[in-house]
C-alpha cells in the first residue's frame, strides 16, 4: 500500500511582505531534494490544483534509483512524486485577516512516510505501522 | 475521464503529434495523463485467421452450415456455422477451442450443434468487440493467410487516453474542452461541430410542453421537442466512442444526450414526453414524504434539499443526478422532450451524496457546468436526433433563463506576474496567453490589463488564477535558479519541540525503540482497556469500522505491537511512543500528549542471563526504574507510587503514578488475557504518561546547590515488618520522625529468614545524615535513631534493630 488512513504530513509555509516566487519555492524544494536523497537529486513541477495555493504544483525528485535515465521503480520516468505545493491563495490570506495585495508566501506538503519509502526503498507504508522491530532496528 | 485521439482530433487538429507527445503536452500543462490504452479486443493466439475450405448445409437446421476450415499450419477443424454469409472460400475469424470470447466472455469449448461436432467458432465484429454488426459473420481480407493470429490481421485499436481532470478544471470534463486546451497549447484553431436543424412548419414548443421554475437552484432551464423520433441502435462510430469513454450504449436518444454531454461538458436529460402529466416540467424542490424510482430501478426517499424535475403529479427525475423510470425513454418512444438545463453546483452535490449517487451527470454539475453551453448543447442534440433518428423539431425552445449577470473583468497586474512566478515575462506574451485561453482584453494600459472570462472558465475568479494559467501554459520547466533565502526569525518558541526530543532520546537511550501508531482503532480495542465509551471522540465517516474511533489511550496498541513482536520470536521487545490521544466531554473534543513505554521478556538482562524465568516483581520494577531514570533525566518532581487497581493490569501489580500535583499515568503488568491472543507468556510491563508534567521543567532554570562541606554519618536499620506494609509507608515514617539533618533513606535488602514467620520479612535501611554547617556527633545521630526506631515500633508496630 502506498496510502494509509493516517494523515501525516510535514507543511512548510513561506509568508512575507516582500515578492515571494515560485522561482523561490522551487530552490526551497531543491535544496530539501539535495541535502535529503543525494547532491545529484533535482526536482520538477507539473501543474496541479489545491484549493488552498494558487499556482499550484506537483513536485517530483530525480529518481535515486536510476539517476533520472528511467527504471522499474520511477516507472521508466525518471522522476518520482514527491510533495504538493504552489504559492499560497489570497483567499487564504484574506481569511486570517492579510492584505493579498501586499502579502506574497509559498506552501508545501509532504507525505512523511512517503519520504522515508522513497529514501529506503520501504516497499510498503504499513511497515511504519507495524512496529515490527526487525524493521525500527534498522533505523538507529 | 477517457477519451479517445480520434474523437479529439475531430475538433483540434492533433494528428501531426505522437501519443507520447500529446500525453507530455497535456501533462505539464495540467491536465495529468494517468493511463494511455489502445483499445481493441483481447485477441491471444486462440484467435486466427481461417479459410473456407467446404460449406455444407447442415442436415439437421436449415440455416445452419456445416463447414471445413483451414487454421493453418495443415490443422482443417470441423466448425458448425450460422450465419448467413458463410460461404466457400471466405477467409473468416476463427476462435479456436480455448478462446475467450470479449462479447460476452463465454469460453469456446468442443460441442455438437444439433448433432454436428463443432470445434470452434467462426466470429462476427460483435463477437470481437469490435463493432456492433452482427448480422453476419466477419468477411476479412482474401490476401490473409488462414493461421495468421488474428490480432495481426484486425485493424490496430485506437489510444483512449485516461486523465486526472483536477477538480477546479470542470472545463475539462468534455472532448471539447480538453480540444480547446491544446488548441491553446499549440496555437491551432478549434473546429466546433454543426449545429442545424429544421424545424417544423406551423409547429410551437409552447403549445407542446410548459416549464415552470420554483427554486433558486436552477438559473436556466431550456427545452426543445421532437415528435415521431424512432429510436433504435445508434450510429456505429456514436457507440463507438460511448463505449470508448466508458459509457454503455442504450438506444440512440438516451445515446445522444451522453454522447453531447461527453463532447461538450453539458448533461442533458430525454424525457418521454407522452408521460408527463399536462404536458408540464416544473424545476422544484421536494416535498417531505415524495418517492422516486430512478433509473437504475433503486426506490429513493426525496426531502425538501433535494431539487427534481417534476409534472404536475409527482417528481419525475432528480435534477441534475438521475432521470426517473416513469418518463424514461423506451424504444417505443416518439415524442421527446430535451431537457438542457444548468444546476447549482452545491444542490447537485448535497442531493447526489445524499442519496448515494455519482453519475456522469452530477459529476459535471457539482463542479459546475459551463454557464453559456445550455443552448448551443440542446441545438447540437436536436441536430443529432433529428439526423439519425427522423423526427421533426417544434419550433423553438422553451428557456427560462434567471442566469446572474457575468462577473466583472479581472484586473492582471504585470508586475505581480513576474513577481509570483520569478520570470521576467513580457507583457504581450501574458496577454496572448490568457487570449489563446479565450480571455478577451477589455482594456490595457503600462501597468496590466482587464480581461473578461469565458463563461466556460467558472474557475477563474480572481487575479492569482489568470497568474496560474499564464505559469501553467508558459511551463514550469524554465523557473530561473536563485538560492533559497530566508529571513531568519528570533524568538520562535520551539521550547515545547525540544523538550519532546529530549525525552524521545531518553527513553531511546534507555534500549526502547520508538513505535508509531494510528491516531484512531476500533471501540472493541479500546474496550478491554477503559470499558466506558462515554467520552470517546467518535468518527463519523471513519475509513472503516477498524477505524472508527480517536483513541483514547496509547496503551492498546503498544501491547499489541509489542505482542505481534514476541510472536514473532523477538525475546524482549521494548517500545515506546510519543503520541496524542482523544476524548470528548459533552460536545467539546480535546486532546493530550502522552507517552507510552513497556517490554516483555528479560529486557534489561545481561546476554548471559536470559533463560531464568521473569518474575512479575522484576518486570514491574525494571519498568518503575525506567520511569524514575526518565523523570531524573528530564529533571522533573520525583515519580509516587501508588498501587491502584487498572481493567487491564494483573491485581496487585497495577500502579497510578503522580509527577508533582495529580496523576500524572499508570502502570503495571498486563493481563494474561490480554497477552494471550499473542502467546505471551511472560510478564509484559507497560507504563502510560501525559507528557506535561513530565516535561515541566525540561530547560528550566536550576541554581546550584553548595556543595557538602562537612562530612556525615551512615547508619543502617533493620526492620521486620509485615509483608503489606509498603517501604513508602515505612520511608515516609521514617523521614517525618528524623531531624533536618537526614539527607536520605535508601532500602538496600529484602529477606526472608528461614526461622521468620511467614506474612513477614525483614527489611534493611541506610540512613544518611548531614548538617551543612558542623560535623555531626555520635550523640546527635544516635539520639535521632533511636526517635526513629521508637516511631517505627510505635506508629508501624514493626521490629527494629540498629547495627
Amino acid at each position: 500500500a502506498t496510502h494509509s488512513a493516517n494523515f501525516h504530513q510535514i507543511e512548510g509555509l513561506y509568508v512575507d511582505t516582500k515578492p515571494v516566487s515560485l522561482a523561490d519555492l522551487k530552490a526551497t524544494l531543491a535544496y530539501f531534494a539535495r541535502e535529503m536523497m543525494g547532491s545529484g537529486i533535482g526536482v520538477r513541477f507539473r501543474p496541479h490544483f489545491f484549493p488552498f495555493t494558487e499556482p499550484s504544483v506537483e513536485v517530483d525528485f530525480t529518481c535515486h534509483v536510476c539517476g533520472g535515465k528511467g527504471c522499474r521503480v520511477c516507472k521508466q520516468s525518471g522522476w518520482i512524486e514527491v510533495a504538493g505545493a504552489g504559492m499560497v491563495d489570497p483567499r487564504v490570506y484574506r481569511h486570517v485577516g492579510y492584505d493579498p495585495a501586499t502579502t506574497y508566501g509559498f506552501a508545501f506538503g509532504f507525505g512523511v512516510e512517503r519520504i522515508a519509502m522513497i529514501k529506503y526503498g520501504v516497499p510498503d507504508i504499513r511497515y511504519f505501522y507495524e512496529n515490527d522491530l526487525r524493521f525500527l532496528e534498522q533505523f538507529q | 475521464m477517457r477519451i479517445p485521439i480520434s474523437w479529439l482530433n475531430e475538433y483540434v487538429d492533433v494528428s501531426d503529434l505522437s501519443v507520447q507527445e500529446l500525453s507530455d503536452k497535456l501533462t505539464f500543462s495540467g491536465v495529468e495523463v494517468e493511463g494511455i490504452e489502445t483499445d481493441g479486443p483481447a485477441l491471444d493466439d486462440h484467435f486466427v485467421v481461417g479459410e473456407v475450405l467446404t460449406c455444407d448445409p447442415h442436415p439437421d437446421s436449415d440455416h445452419m452450415h456445416v463447414c471445413t476450415v483451414d487454421v493453418g499450419n495443415g490443422e482443417k477443424l470441423g466448425i458448425v456455422c450460422g450465419a448467413p454469409n458463410c460461404r466457400a472460400g471466405l477467409k473468416v475469424a476463427v476462435a479456436k477451442i480455448g478462446a475467450v470470447i470479449p462479447d460476452g466472455g463465454f469460453k469456446i469449448k468442443p460441442a455438437k450443434l444439433r448433432g454436428v461436432p463443432s470445434s470452434g467458432m467462426l466470429c462476427s465484429a460483435k463477437e470481437l468487440a469490435i463493432s456492433q454488426d452482427h448480422s453476419g459473420i466477419m468477411e476479412l481480407d482474401a490476401a490473409l493467410v488462414p493461421g495468421t493470429p488474428l490480432v495481426n490481421a484486425l485493424p490496430k485499436g485506437e489510444t483512449v487516453f485516461d486523465l486526472e481532470i483536477t477538480w477546479n478544471r470542470s472545463d475539462c470534463l468534455s472532448v471539447i474542452g480538453i480540444a480547446r486546451e491544446f488548441a491553446a497549447l499549440l496555437g491551432r484553431p478549434l473546429k466546433l461541430p454543426a449545429v442545424d436543424f429544421s424545424e417544423e412548419d406551423g409547429t410551437d414548443v409552447n403549445a407542446l410542453a410548459k416549464v415552470v421554475v420554483e427554486t433558486e437552484n436552477c438559473p436556466r432551464y431550456t427545452a426543445r421537442v421532437l415528435t415521431g423520433v424512432q429510436d433504435g441502435p445508434s450510429p456505429d462510430w456514436m457507440a463507438k466512442r460511448l463505449e470508448q469513454c466508458g459509457v454503455r450504449s442504450l438506444g440512440l436518444i438516451v445515446d445522444v444526450t451522453n454522447y453531447v454531454m461527453l463532447e461538450c461538458g453539458q448533461p442533458l436529460h430525454a424525457f418521454d414526453h407522452t408521460r408527463l402529466a399536462e404536458n408540464t416540467i416544473i424545476v422544484r424542490q421536494a416535498r417531505e414524504g415524495e418517492t422516486i424510482r430512478t433509473l437504475d430501478g433503486v426506490d429513493r426517499k426525496l426531502d425538501p434539499s433535494m431539487m427534481v424535475i417534476a409534472d404536475r403529479n409527482a417528481p419525475v427525475a432528480v435534477a441534475g443526478v438521475m432521470g426517473g423510470e416513469e418518463s424514461e425513454i423506451e424504444n417505443a418512444t416518439q415524442t421527446v422532450l430535451v431537457e438542457s438545463a444548468l444546476f447549482a453546483a452545491p444542490s447537485i452535490k448535497r442531493t447526489a451524496t445524499a442519496l448515494g449517487i455519482h453519475s456522469e451527470a452530477s459529476h459535471r454539475f457539482e463542479r459546475s457546468v459551463d454557464p453559456g453551453v445550455a443552448d448551443w448543447a440542446s441545438r447540437r442534440a436536436v441536430s443529432l436526433l433529428q439526423k439519425y433518428g427522423g423526427g421533426k423539431v417544434a419550433k423553438g425552445v422553451i428557456d427560462v433563463d434567471n442566469r446572474p449577470a457575468p462577473a466583472a473583468p479581472i484586473r492582471l497586474s504585470f508586475a505581480r506576474v513576474r513577481e509570483l512566478i520569478g520570470i521576467d515575462l513580457a507583457a504581450d506574451r501574458m496577454v496572448s496567453i490568457l487570449v489563446s485561453l479565450g480571455l478577451e482584453v477589455v482594456s490595457r494600459d503600462e501597468g496590466g490589463a482587464s480581461f473578461k472570462v469565458p463563461s466556460w472558465r467558472v474557475d477563474l475568479l480572481e487575479e492569482a488564477d489568470l497568474v496560474e494559467e499564464i505559469a501553467r501554459m508558459n511551463g514550469l520547466d524554465n523557473l530561473p535558479d536563485v538560492t533559497p533565502a530566508a529571513i531568519a526569525v528570533a524568538g520562535a518558541d520551539d521550547a515545547p519541540f525540544r523538550a519532546m526530543a529530549a525525552c524521545r532520546e531518553a527513553v531511546a537511550a534507555m534500549g526502547l525503540s520508538e513505535a508509531m501508531h494510528y491516531s484512531f482503532l476500533s471501540a472493541a480495542e479500546l474496550n478491554a482497556f477503559n470499558p466506558d465509551a462515554s467520552e470517546r471522540l467518535v468518527l463519523p465517516n471513519p475509513v472503516s469500522g477498524d477505524f472508527g474511533v480517536m483513541r483514547d489511550s496509547l496503551l492498546p496498541q503498544l501491547v499489541q505491537s509489542l505482542g505481534r513482536n514476541y510472536a514473532r520470536q523477538i525475546e524482549s521487545p521494548a517500545l515506546f511512543e510519543i503520541g496524542r490521544v482523544f476524548w470528548k466531554k459533552g460536545d467539546q473534543p480535546g486532546e493530550e500528549a502522552r507517552l507510552s513505554l513497556g517490554f516483555c521478556g528479560p529486557f534489561g538482562r545481561g546476554p548471559l542471563d536470559r533463560r531464568r524465568p521473569v518474575s512479575n516483581e522484576e518486570a514491574l520494577l525494571w519498568l518503575k526504574g525506567m520511569v524514575e531514570s526518565l523523570c531524573a533525566t528530564l529533571h522533573s518532581p520525583p515519580p509516587r507510587f501508588e498501587l491502584e487497581d487498572f481493567v487491564a493490569f494483573e491485581k496487585g501489580w497495577s500502579v497510578a503514578i503522580k509527577i508533582g500535583k495529580g496523576v500524572a499515568g499508570r502502570m503495571g503488568l498486563v493481563k494474561q488475557a490480554l497477552r494471550h491472543p499473542f502467546r505471551v507468556n511472560t510478564a509484559m510491563a507497560v507504563a502510560e504518561l501525559a507528557l506535561e508534567p513530565l516535561l515541566m521543567n525540561v530547560g528550566s532554570h536550576r541554581a546550584l546547590k553548595p556543595v557538602p562541606a562537612f562530612p556525615g554519618v551512615r547508619r543502617d536499620l533493620a526492620l521486620v515488618a509485615p509483608e503489606t506494609l509498603s517501604n513508602g509507608d515505612i520511608v515516609k515514617t521514617i523521614a517525618k520522625a528524623a531531624p533536618k539533618t537526614l539527607t536520605n533513606v535508601t532500602l538496600f535488602d529484602i529477606f526472608k529468614p528461614k526461622n521468620l514467620e511467614s506474612g513477614k520479612r525483614s527489611l534493611a535501611y541506610s540512613l544518611e545524615f548531614r548538617s551543612p554547617d558542623w560535623t555531626l556527633t555520635d550523640d546527635e545521630v544516635n539520639a535521632a535513631c533511636e526517635k526513629i526506631m521508637t516511631v517505627l515500633k510505635n506508629v508501624l508496630g514493626v521490629e527494629v534493630r540498629a547495627s
